[in-house]
C-alpha cells in the first residue's frame, strides 16, 4: 500500500475502445488526466489472479453495455469503488441471466434487490416478482451493497443510489468533456457536406428511448420552412427504428446522410462539429449522462435534450429542455425554428455551454474530483454513516413531549429519517401518523419546502402543531385528521413527492388497501412511500411464541381513554414479505425492504437465534421493524388481494 | 437568457395552435391527448375507494365479473348457437334469392314459350301416307317437322298397362289416329286400325281384345266422343281392354299450349268424364295413370314451400292421362 505523500495506487476497470459504448471513450479520456494524478493501472479485463489488496482503490465503471458484464462480476467478489453510468442496471442483470435463459438467477436477483438478502424462494402463487420487472425495476442494490463507495454523474443518479439505502460515501463528478473549437465549415467539408444551411445531428446507438423518429419527424416539418436544412445521424442503427426507411416515408432522403457508427473519436468530432445542433432526446431516463450531449458541449454546439432525468440538473442557459409529452415532437420543431431564425442564439447557446463545461467538467476537474475521492475514501475507509447528523437533529427536537415512545422507537425514527430521500428542490412530504417526532428534521435537514402531517381524528378537521428544537428554534405544520382507512385523504391527486407512513399499517382494522391506494393516489408519479411497521416473523416475535405468549408486539385492545376513545391497538402484524406483496399489489415497486429495531435497548434472544440457525431457518429479515422504501409506479393491482383479505 | 422560459413558452404556443387548429391530424392529436389525460385519471390517480365513485365503480366491475365468470360458458354457446342461426339465416336467404332469379328466369321462358307461336313439343308422329291431302295432309307434316321422343315412352306406358292387364288373345284396334307409331311400339301385336267415323258406322263387326282411343276424344265434341266410346265398348271381346288417353286439362302448361298446338284438338275431355262415361257404358275402370309428367328439373325450386308446391301442381301437372278400362266376363 501507498504511503502518505506518494501516489495513490488505483486499478481501474472499465470497457475501453474501440469497445461500442460510451463508457470507453469516457475512460479514454478520464485515464489520460487521471494518470498524472495516481498511479493508475488500467484493466478492459479481468486479469487471472487479481488481488484488489494490492491497491489502494480499485475503481469499476458500471453501466448496462454487456461489456460491463465481467466488471460487475468482479466489483461484487472484490468490493471497491463503483462509477454508476447509469442509476439503474437493469438490463445489464437481465441480459446476464434472463437473456442467457437463466430465470431463477433473474428472480433471484429481484428478491435481492428488494430484500437485500438472497430470499429463499419466492410462493409464486402470490408473487408479483415472479414476472419480468419494468425496467424502473433499477437492481443497484447488490453491488452498492458490496462497494466501498459510489459515484455517479449527477445527483439524480446519486438520490437512487441513497434509496437504495447506501450509506457509504458518495461523490457526484460531473461527466467530462473537454472544450474545443472545430470549424464547422472546415468539419462539412471533410465529410463532403454542404457549408451553407443548417445541420442538425443525431448522435449515439439510435435505441427507441433516443426518440430518433420524433427526431426526424420534427426534422421534416422544419426543412419544410428552411429547405436548405440537412440532417446528420451518426451512431450505430437500433433494428426497431428504421431510419432509412423513415427518411423515405418522411420525403427527406435527400436531406438525410447516414454516417453510421463513429469507430474513430476525430470522425466522430467532425461530425459532431459539422452540426449546428444536436438533439439528444431520451426518455425514460435512468439516471444516465449523455456523452455524446458532454461530447456536444465541449465543442460548442446547441444541444437539445429532454428535460428528464439527470438533464434536469443542467443548467437552464447551456442548452434547451424539452418535456417528454406529447407535444414533444412539435415543440421540437418549433425549437429549432427559433433557433435558427437567428442564428447567432445558437452560437451564443454553444459557447455558454462550451463555457461551462471549461468551468465544471474539464476532464482535468473531473479526474481531480475521482482523485480527491478515491483518496478520501482510501485513507478514511470506514467512515461514519451517511447523513449521521439526523440522529442528533431528531434528538434536539424531541425535547419534550412523550419521551418513553421516543426512546422505544429513536432507532426506528432515524432508520426512517436516514431512508427518506432529501429534497432536490420544492418538494413536499406527507407523514401519516404524524406526532412531530420527525416531522421538524423533515423540514430542518431533509428540506422538504412543504410538510403536511395526518393522524386519526375527526375527518374535515385540522390543526397547527408546533415544536421548539433544543436550541429555540421553532417549527410548525398543519395536522390533517381523518381516518386513513376509511375517509378520502383530504389531498388532491399528485400532491406530494415523498409520503412516510410509520408504524400505521398495524392499527387499520378492515381496509388496509384503502390507505395504500389513497397514498398511490396523492403522490406524484414516480414518488416515494417509506413505511415501517412491525414484523411478526422477528426474532422477538419466535421467542414470544416459544415462550407461549402471543407474538405481537401490541395489544389488540385498548383501554377507553375518556370521552370512551379506544386508541387503536394492532390488528395485524406482517411479514416483511407481505410487505412486499401489499406493496407489488398496491402499485409501487418495493425499492428496499430491510428489519431492524426500535430501540438499541430492545430485548435480544441469541438463543432463539442460535437454535433457529442450527434447524436451518431463514435468519434474514428477523429485526423487529419492518422498513419498505418504495416508488409509485404501476396501477394499483388489486383491490382486495386474497393473501389479505381472502379469495 | 433562460431558455427553460424560452421552451415553455413555445410549448404553450403549441399547445395553443393545436388547440385551435380543426384539421383532423390536430384533432387527432388532441383526442390522443384528451385519451393519455384520461388514462392518467383513471389509471395513475385511482378514485379514493370510500368515495361514492369508487364504490360505484366497484360494484360495477365485481357484477361484470361475475356475469363474466358465471355466465361465460353460456355467453359462449350463445354466441356460437348465434352465430351458427344467423349463418343459416344468410346460406338460406342465398338459396332463396338464387331460387327467386331461377323461377322468375323461368316464368319468363314459359311466358315467351306461351306467346311463341309454332309447336314448342311436336306431339304424336303422323304417317304422312294415311292422309295425302288437305288438312289431314297438313297436320301430318306439322307435326312430323320434329321427331316426339316422349311418344314412344307413352307408348312404352301403355303396354306396360296391358301387360300388367293380362289381355285376353284377340285381335287389337286403334282407333282414328297413330296407329302406325302404336303398333311399331306394340310388339308382337297386329294392331288393326280404324277411322273414327269408319267405326261410328259399323256397328256391328269383328270383337276386339284391346282397343286404343288415343288421344281421339279430344278431336271431337263431346256427343261424338261419348258415341265413340259407345261404339269401341261394344266392339270389346269379353275381358277385352280398352285404352283411351287425353290431354291432361288439369296441366296449365298441357291445356293452354300443347293441347292447341295440335290443329285437330276441339277440346280436352277430363278424365274424370272419360272415367265416367266408361263406367257408364259397363266397364270397369282397371287403372289410371298420368303420362308425361314434367322432369322435376323443369319444375319450379323450392318445391318445398306450400305456395311453389302448388304452383307447380298446377302448372307442372302431368300433361296426359291414361285409362285402362276392362269388359267383363259375363257372370
Amino acid at each position: 500500500m501507498t504511503g502518505a505523500g506518494s501516489l495513490l495506487r488505483v486499478a481501474l476497470f472499465t470497457p475501453l475502445p474501440p469497445a461500442r459504448t460510451g463508457t470507453a471513450d469516457y475512460a479514454a479520456s478520464l485515464i489520460e488526466e487521471l494518470n498524472k494524478l495516481v498511479k493508475l493501472d488500467v484493466f478492459s479485463s479481468v486479469p487471472a489472479g487479481f488481488t484488489a489488496t494490492r491497491y489502494d482503490a480499485v475503481v469499476y465503471q458500471i453501466a448496462n453495455n454487456p461489456w460491463h458484464a465481467a466488471i460487475y462480476r468482479l466489483a461484487l467478489q472484490q468490493p471497491g469503488i463503483v462509477t454508476l453510468h447509469d442509476a439503474n442496471l437493469h438490463d445489464l442483470i437481465r441480459g446476464m441471466t434472463l437473456d442467457r435463459g437463466d430465470e431463477p438467477a433473474y428472480l433471484k436477483e429481484v428478491m435481492y434487490e428488494i430484500f437485500g438478502q438472497d430470499a429463499p424462494e419466492p410462493e409464486k402463487r402470490h408473487s408479483p416478482a415472479t414476472v419480468l420487472q419494468p425496467r424502473t425495476f433499477t437492481m443497484l442494490r447488490r453491488v452498492l451493497n458490496t462497494s466501498s463507495a459510489c459515484i455517479t454523474h449527477s445527483h439524480h443518479a446519486e438520490r437512487e443510489v441513497y434509496l437504495k439505502g447506501f450509506v457509504g460515501p458518495t461523490a457526484v463528478i460531473p461527466h467530462g468533456a473537454t472544450p474545443r473549437n472545430l470549424s464547422a465549415i472546415e468539419c462539412r467539408k471533410s465529410l463532403s457536406l454542404q457549408t451553407e444551411g443548417p445541420v442538425i445531428g443525431l448522435f449515439g446507438y439510435q435505441r427507441p428511448d433516443k426518440w430518433a423518429i420524433s427526431c426526424m419527424r420534427a426534422f421534416a416539418e422544419f426543412a419544410r420552412s428552411i429547405p436548405g436544412a440537412a440532417l446528420l445521424i451518426a451512431g450505430e442503427a437500433h433494428p426497431e427504428v428504421q431510419i432509412d426507411a423513415l427518411s423515405r416515408q418522411l420525403k427527406i432522403e435527400d436531406k438525410v446522410r447516414i454516417a453510421g457508427f463513429q469507430d474513430n473519436l476525430a470522425c466522430l468530432d467532425a461530425c459532431m462539429g459539422a452540426c449546428d445542433v444536436v438533439l439528444n432526446l431520451r426518455h425514460p431516463a435512468f439516471g444516465e449522462t449523455s456523452g455524446t450531449m458532454m461530447r456536444a458541449f465541449g465543442l460548442g454546439r446547441t444541444v437539445i435534450v429532454s428535460d428528464t432525468g439527470a438533464c434536469r440538473e443542467l443548467p437552464d442557459d447551456i442548452c434547451l429542455k424539452i418535456p417528454p409529452d406529447i407535444h414533444e415532437e412539435a415543440v421540437l420543431r418549433e425549437c429549432l425554428k427559433w433557433l435558427f431564425d437567428d442564428p447567432a442564439r445558437t452560437r451564443e447557446i454553444g459557447m455558454r455551454a462550451q463555457e461551462w463545461v471549461a468551468a465544471q467538467c474539464s476532464w482535468p476537474r473531473a479526474a481531480q474530483m475521482y482523485k480527491d475521492f478515491i483518496e478520501s475514501v482510501a485513507r478514511a475507509p470506514i467512515r461514519a454513516p451517511r447523513r449521521a447528523g439526523l440522529a442528533e437533529n431528531l434528538d434536539k427536537w424531541n425535547i419534550a413531549g412523550a419521551r418513553d415512545y421516543f426512546n422505544g422507537h429513536r432507532e426506528r425514527l432515524v432508520r426512517t429519517l436516514q431512508l427518506i430521500p432529501p429534497a432536490t428542490g420544492a418538494e413536499s412530504i406527507l407523514e401519516i401518523g404524524c406526532y412531530m417526532q420527525i416531522t421538524p428534521v423533515l423540514a430542518k435537514s431533509l428540506e422538504y419546502s412543504r410538510v403536511r402531517g395526518c393522524h386519526l381524528g375527526k375527518a374535515g378537521t385540522s390543526h397547527q402543531s408546533s415544536a421548539m428544537s433544543s436550541d429555540g428554534e421553532t417549527f410548525e405544520c398543519t395536522i390533517d385528521l381523518f381516518d386513513a382507512e376509511t375517509d378520502p385523504f383530504p389531498y388532491p391527486d399528485l400532491s406530494f413527492s415523498t409520503v412516510v407512513c410509520g408504524e400505521v399499517l398495524e392499527h387499520l382494522e378492515h381496509d388496509p388497501v384503502h390507505m395504500m391506494m389513497e397514498i398511490h393516489r396523492i403522490l406524484k408519479p414516480e414518488g416515494i412511500l417509506v413505511l415501517t411497521t412491525p414484523n411478526i416473523v422477528s426474532q422477538r416475535a419466535v421467542a414470544n411464541v416459544l415462550k407461549g405468549t402471543h407474538p405481537a408486539s401490541f395489544n389488540r385492545y385498548t383501554r377507553p381513554q375518556p370521552g370512551g376513545i379506544h386508541p387503536p391497538g394492532h390488528s395485524r402484524e406482517c411479514t416483511p414479505d407481505e410487505i412486499r406483496l401489499l406493496l407489488s399489489d398496491c402499485g409501487f415497486i418495493p425499492l428496499r425492504i430491510e428489519t431492524g429495531s426500535y430501540s438499541a435497548a430492545a430485548e435480544s434472544h441469541p438463543a432463539i437465534g442460535r437454535m433457529m440457525e442450527r434447524s436451518g431457518f431463514p435468519m434474514e429479515l428477523r429485526g423487529d421493524c419492518i422498513y419498505a422504501v418504495a416508488r409509485k409506479e404501476t396501477l394499483p393491482r388489486k383491490r382486495f388481494p386474497g393473501w389479505l383479505y381472502g379469495e | 437568457m433562460n431558455l427553460r422560459e424560452v421552451v415553455g413558452g413555445i410549448r404553450l404556443r403549441v399547445i395553443e395552435e393545436n388547440t385551435g387548429n380543426s384539421t383532423a391530424s390536430m384533432e387527432l392529436r388532441a383526442a390522443c391527448e384528451e385519451m393519455q389525460n384520461l388514462g392518467v385519471a383513471v389509471g395513475r390517480m385511482p378514485p379514493s375507494p370510500n368515495t361514492t365513485r369508487a364504490r360505484f365503480g366497484a360494484y360495477l366491475v365485481r357484477i361484470v365479473q361475475r356475469m363474466l365468470f358465471w355466465y361465460t360458458p353460456q355467453i359462449v354457446r350463445f354466441n356460437a348457437a348465434a352465430s351458427s342461426f344467423a349463418e343459416q339465416v344468410c346460406l338460406t336467404s342465398a338459396e332463396h334469392l338464387t331460387a327467386i332469379q331461377e323461377m322468375n328466369a323461368k316464368l319468363m321462358d314459359l311466358s315467351g314459350k306461351v306467346n311463341r307461336e309454332g309447336p314448342a313439343h311436336p306431339a304424336a308422329c303422323i304417317e304422312p301416307d294415311v292422309c295425302t291431302t288437305g288438312f289431314d295432309r297438313f297436320v301430318a307434316d306439322l307435326r312430323n317437322r320434329s321427331d316426339s321422343p316422349d311418344r314412344q315412352l307413352v307408348f312404352r306406358e301403355l303396354n306396360q298397362m296391358l301387360d300388367l292387364a293380362a289381355p285376353v288373345s284377340g285381335p287389337w284396334l286403334d282407333v282414328d289416329g297413330e296407329s302406325g307409331a302404336w303398333t311399331k311400339s306394340a310388339s308382337g301385336h297386329k294392331i288393326a286400325g280404324m277411322d273414327a267415323n269408319a267405326l261410328l258406322s259399323e256397328e256391328s263387326g269383328p270383337m276386339f281384345a284391346v282397343i286404343t282411343a288415343l288421344r281421339v276424344l279430344e278431336r271431337h265434341p263431346m256427343v261424338r266422343s261419348f258415341e265413340l266410346l259407345r261404339v269401341c265398348a261394344s266392339r270389346l271381346a269379353p275381358g277385352g281392354l280398352l285404352i283411351v288417353t287425353g290431354a291432361e286439362p288439369a296441366s296449365i302448361l298441357a291445356g293452354a299450349k300443347e293441347f292447341w298446338e295440335d290443329p285437330r284438338s276441339v277440346r280436352p275431355v277430363p278424365p274424370s268424364i272419360v272415367v265416367a262415361m266408361l263406367e257408364y257404358l259397363g266397364l270397369r275402370i282397371v287403372e289410371k295413370r298420368n303420362l308425361r309428367a314434367w322432369p322435376d328439373e323443369e319444375q319450379l325450386p323450392l318445391a318445398a314451400l306450400d305456395p311453389v308446391r302448388e304452383l307447380n301442381a298446377r302448372l307442372f301437372a302431368p300433361r296426359e292421362y291414361a285409362i285402362l278400362a276392362r269388359r267383363e266376363f259375363p257372370q
